[in-house]
């Protein structure tokens, strides 16, 4: 077994981040447990840091809606692109436009849009949604045991482009630059906004809401930045 | 020792999807006009790029509110297409010019909000 710590001055919590160690998700998963409020400050059990060079896809449905949009597509590279600013920086380039053969038809309720993940095997994702608790008020999630895939919720509406989207609607590139964050292996971190950026504009992507008709969470705050710091 | 293995497994069980986005207010709650429509005709709603999109159908229920305007899809947005006959609840918000209303929600017609599925 082998353990490594690193604390982290702004929330004042360790991280263990040997992620060979298979012990340690054993330890997380029971020291989540005890404390949930304790899993907002951790990587996510049993994570791996995303290797330098891995080649990201995007499903069908989004590859043609999509990327042929430049706004879309921006969102897309957006939501990669904000880990740049971190120590994971290139871990997330590389999408080569990939069609992976995993996503659902989006009539198939509830209806899901995915990015696959070149280097992995993506399979069940028609139902993923169903895997979760409550798919009427999930937004977006990453498949994070089997693949790293990241799937969006079509029953919500989207929106890609410039400025901040309409009431009601919810930022593609805002949620993506969430769910990258995931994929890299990070999880939620608290935030006190409770998901507006109208009370904290510098509130973490990495909070565990976001409100409609925002979008101030493309770019990672200083937390965001510190947590991924501590894993690669 | 079997307890707490049995909480471990548990505990991995409940996190096989790591992760959830939800939003801080659902669609349903700021919903002006909640219907359930029944389309026509397959309707691709998503209009990332270009022109808004009217979306056409019967309305079969209100359920909230008054549909006296059309439903326009603005540019930019992205959401589920709808499909001939299959009925589905709309929620709609009145755009920034009051012409039109817009979707923000696209669920099964018989989507009760709070009901876990």
């Amino acid at each position: 077994m082998r353990f490594r710590y690193q604390r982290c001055e702004k929330c004042g919590v360790d991280y263990t981040v040997d992620h060979r160690c298979y012990m340690r998700t054993l330890l997380a998963a029971l020291l989540l447990l005890a404390s949930s409020a304790f899993a907002d400050h951790h990587l996510l059990p049993g994570a791996q840091q995303v290797p330098v060079g891995t080649k990201w896809a995007i499903g069908p449905w989004m590859w043609a809606n999509c990327a042929p949009n430049a706004d879309c597509a921006n969102a897309v590279f957006g939501g990669q692109n904000a880990w740049n600013a971190t120590a994971a920086v290139g871990r997330l380039s590389g999408w080569n436009g990939y069609i992976s053969q995993s996503d659902c038809p989006s009539y198939n309720w509830p209806p899901v849009a995915q990015i696959g993940v070149f280097n992995f095997t993506t399979i069940l994702v028609c139902n993923s949604l169903a895997k979760i608790s409550d798919p009427a008020n999930v937004l977006a999630f990453v498949d994070y045991w089997d693949t790293t895939s990241i799937s969006i919720n079509l029953a919500f509406a989207w929106y890609v482009g410039p400025g901040a989207p309409p009431p009601g609607v919810y930022d593609v590139q805002s949620v993506l630059a969430h769910e990258f964050g995931h994929t890299l292996g990070l999880a939620h971190i608290p935030d006190a906004s409770g998901g507006h950026c109208s009370i904290d504009p510098d509130r973490p992507t990495m909070g565990p809401l976001i409100a409609s008709g925002e979008e101030c969470i493309r770019n990672l705050n200083a937390h965001d930045v510190e947590h991924a710091n501590l894993f690669y | 020792m079997t307890i707490l293995r049995f909480m471990a497994f548990a505990f991995l069980l409940s996190t096989a999807s790591a992760e959830e986005l939800r939003p801080a207010v659902h669609p349903y709650l700021s919903a002006d006009v909640i219907v359930v429509l029944k389309p026509g005709v397959d309707q691709a709603l998503s209009s990332a790029s270009g022109y808004g999109r009217e979306v056409s159908g019967t309305a079969l229920v209100v359920e909230r509110g008054y549909l006296d305007l059309p439903i326009i899809v603005p540019p930019g947005m992205v959401i589920s297409e709808l499909r001939q006959n299959v009925r589905v609840k709309i929620l709609l918000k009145r755009s920034a010019d009051g012409q039109s209303y817009y979707p923000i929600g696209v669920f099964p017609a018989d989507y009760i909000h709070g009901e876990r599925r």
